[in-house]
């Protein structure tokens, strides 16, 4: 059982690279951006699963954007009201209404299409800028957290242990 | 390539999807079966309960069994019961979000069937909206009532009722001691005895002068004789003046006495009008005896109606209210699409019914969520058949919202040859009349609704008719005589009509029904009338027989008045 949580583990906390982690936290916004369950939602599991992203980083990461898609909510509908409103786009969207496979997008959803443009411009930006932090945190703050109380209390658990030996656990993380 | 796929990830993803249809699969069912009920439970307001739920991927479609809606008025008993349903759904539509239903077929379909348990559900506690049950109390008691059984007890009415009698000897006892004050008054300042001594001892000292003073004195005293005749003739004109005035005074007094004595027999009568079922009033009988139930069909498709009307309103109001986002759920926003379509469409409804013992089919075209949307109303065409081919029946009608703000809905019905059993009429505590048996040769009906207001009418002719009257614990003569007179009746004709708002309706019944009652209960009541005037006549004499007596007392002071008048007259007379 214990090694069964530690191989669990050991695919959560894969792909630990700076790069990976960015991109699981900007898929995880545009998954929390867009509140209902659309088609995209199945594309971004599926690339989720399938690009060689970091698992833990994007269900942390879905964590924290759906409490900020919460607060910035009027926003999301501001901005997805005025791309859907936008009249020289109508004739578009009036096409994609009529294709059942674009309504199962939600494409026509105030919160949906906001919510996936905002992700789409703050997409590239915050990568890089999620790089940058990644990237300070480890060269500034790891050692030092690795230092504290409560890290060498997991450092001495079991499955603390027994996930060393599934993964040959990196240090860096 | 490895250096960006995770291949073992497809393997999970694919593995999550099928985990997830298959929770699907398994859970939809029950889903469905939970949302219809607990949709259709606050829609009607009593319990909606379905017995199974199963949705079919392929094609596309739900079979609903064992479906069952109570009454809320009655929750004993179940509103509707369909045995299937069984609905195609358009997958396209549904993808896109639209509820379509291609077609719908429900079979096995009852109304008004009873429940083993109470299908009641906690009520919240109604705000301004007026009860329903007040509706149709309203209607049944414009139609009238049955006079009340303790109305022929005379001295119970005499009791609650303000007699004209005693306001009558009232007044004229203050007028009559009004008159012998006023005549007392005046007979003060009339001459009196003392009056008429001085005017003889005037004559006697006149007698007494004889011869003297010569000529002049004679002169003189004819002089004063003719005076005091001419006095006496004075006062004597005042006393008859006034005994002609006291004369006529008490005529007039005597003949209001007399008015006053038959007070009662016009008192009687007022009361038997008011209490008793006169011949003339007879005639309301057939709204009686037929509108309770007629007030109760009404009261039932109304309360139907306004049930389920806000639900197709709420809907299209949705639509335009959408402009007020949820948080995290944003809004749909519609575009002019090639083919609109209703949020919710049934294109076709196929309906088997039992309906009052008549196997019933028809179909309902375009049930939709927002008629705008589909520029078509609601079309509703049924026919059926008794049992071997005995009675038919049509209905087919049309609930147009196409302009919401002028919603116009209008339904027409024939019904030949159906036989009717069992059907309570009336239930009151006085009485209560069953037409166990009767034949519906035609019934013509038409109902039409436009905004708010009502515009139907019915018009049935029935034979072969049987009526069960039961009296109640009290036997009324009414009840006596009518069991005897519908025991007679085996053909009628009603013509109903309903007017008024959905919430105010106005009934009326005319019924041929209502002359033949007339003509057989006529005699009785006239009988009964009679009775129940006689004993209020007298009831009410023994109640005011005080009253007049006292009043006809107060001439005695007139008389008195008079006596001392003509004492006076007598007395000057004779001086001359």
């Amino acid at each position: 059982m214990m090694t069964l949580l530690a191989k669990l583990l050991k695919v959560l906390n894969a792909e630990t690279d700076p790069g990976q982690i960015s991109a699981a936290l900007c898929l995880a916004m545009f998954f929390a951006f867009m509140p209902l369950m659309t088609l995209q939602h199945l594309v971004l599991v599926f690339l989720v699963l399938v690009l060689r992203v970091n698992i833990t980083g994007f269900i942390l990461g879905w964590m924290v954007f759906s409490a900020v898609a919460f607060i910035i909510d009027p926003l999301l509908h501001a901005v997805g009201m005025a791309v859907l409103s936008a009249g020289a786009l109508e004739g578009f969207w009036s096409t994609l209404y009529d294709s059942g496979f674009w309504r199962l997008t939600g494409f026509n959803n105030s919160i949906v299409m906001g919510g996936f443009v905002i992700a789409l411009v703050l997409a590239v930006p915050l990568y890089f800028l999620f790089n940058f932090l990644i990237r300070r945190y480890r060269q500034h703050f790891l050692a030092w957290i690795q230092k504290t109380r409560l890290a060498q209390m997991v450092k001495g658990s079991r499955i603390y242990a027994a996930y060393q030996t599934v993964s040959g656990w990196r240090s860096s993380v | 390539m490895s250096r960006f796929i995770r291949w073992p990830g497809l393997a999970a993803f694919f593995v999550i999807v099928a985990l997830g249809a298959a929770v699907w699969l398994l859970m939809v069912d029950f889903a469905v079966r939970h949302m219809i009920e607990k949709t259709g439970t606050k829609a009607v307001g009593a319990r909606v309960a379905v017995a199974d739920a199963d949705l079919s991927l392929f094609p596309l479609g739900l079979e609903i069994s064992g479906l069952q809606v109570t009454n809320p008025n009655s929750p004993m008993r179940n509103a509707v019961v369909a045995e299937r349903i069984r609905m195609n759904f358009n997958t396209g539509e549904i993808i896109k979000g639209n509820k379509v239903v291609e077609d719908l077929s429900a079979t096995g379909v009852g109304f008004d069937k009873p429940r083993k348990t109470s299908g009641a559900i906690a009520k919240k506690e109604k705000t301004s909206e007026e009860p329903e049950t007040a509706v149709a109390e309203k209607m049944r008691e414009k139609l009238g009532r049955l006079p009340s059984a303790t109305a022929d007890r005379a001295r119970q009415i005499i009791e609650n009722e303000q007699l004209e009698t005693l306001k009558q000897a009232e007044t004229l006892q203050q007028e009559i001691a009004d008159a012998r004050q006023r005549f007392s008054q005046r007979l003060e300042s009339l001459p009196d005895q003392e009056t008429f001594a001085d005017y003889k001892k005037r004559i006697n000292a006149l007698k007494g002068a004889g011869g003297d003073g010569g000529l002049l004195g004679t002169l003189g005293r004819a002089g004063e004789a003719g005076e005091i005749r001419k006095d006496i003739q004075a006062d004597l004109q005042s006393l008859r003046e006034t005994r002609q005035d006291l004369t006529e005074t008490r005529a007039k007094l005597q003949s209001r006495l007399a008015d006053l004595r038959a007070a009662p027999g016009r008192d009687a009568r007022r009361l038997t009008d008011k209490y008793a079922l006169s011949p003339e009033g007879i005639g309301n009988m057939s709204a009686l005896i037929l509108g309770p139930k007629y007030a109760g069909w009404v009261e039932n498709g109304l309360s139907w109606y306004l049930r389920l009307s806000p639900h197709v309103s709420a809907m299209m109001k949705k639509s335009r209210e959408s402009e007020k986002p949820q948080r995290r759920e944003g809004i749909d926003v519609r575009f002019a699409s090639r083919r609109p379509v209703p949020g919710y469409w049934i294109k076709i409804a196929r309906v088997s019914a039992d309906m009052g013992g008549m196997d019933v089919s028809g179909q309902i075209r375009d049930i939709a969520s927002d008629p705008r949307v589909l520029g078509r109303p609601l079309e509703f065409d049924f026919a059926g058949t008794g049992a071997e081919d005995a009675g038919r029946i049509e209905i087919n009608g049309r609930l147009d919202r196409t302009n919401p703000e002028n919603p116009s809905d209008r339904a027409d019905f024939q019904i030949r040859d159906h036989a009717l059993s069992g059907l309570q009429l009336m239930d009151e505590d006085s009485m209560s009349v069953v037409l166990s048996k009767a034949s519906l040769d035609a019934v013509d009906g038409k109902i039409r609704i436009a905004g708010d207001q009502l515009d139907a009418e019915m018009a049935a002719d029935v034979s072969a008719a049987r009526f069960d009257v039961n009296s109640g614990e009290k036997k009324h003569f009414l009840v006596q005589a009518l069991a005897s007179a519908l025991g007679d009746i085996r053909s009628f004709d009603v013509a109903a009509t309903l007017g008024g708002t959905l919430t105010q309706p106005e009934i009326s019944i005319d019924s041929g029904l209502g002359d033949v009652l007339k003509a057989s209960l006529s005699r009785d009541l006239e009988k009964h009338r009679a009775q129940m005037q006689q004993k209020l006549n007298q009831a009410i004499s023994e109640k005011t027989g005080g009253a007049i007596d006292e009043t006809e007392s107060g001439f005695s002071a007139l008389d008195g008045i008079e006596q001392e008048l003509k004492k006076r007259l007598h007395l000057g007379s004779s001086i001359l």
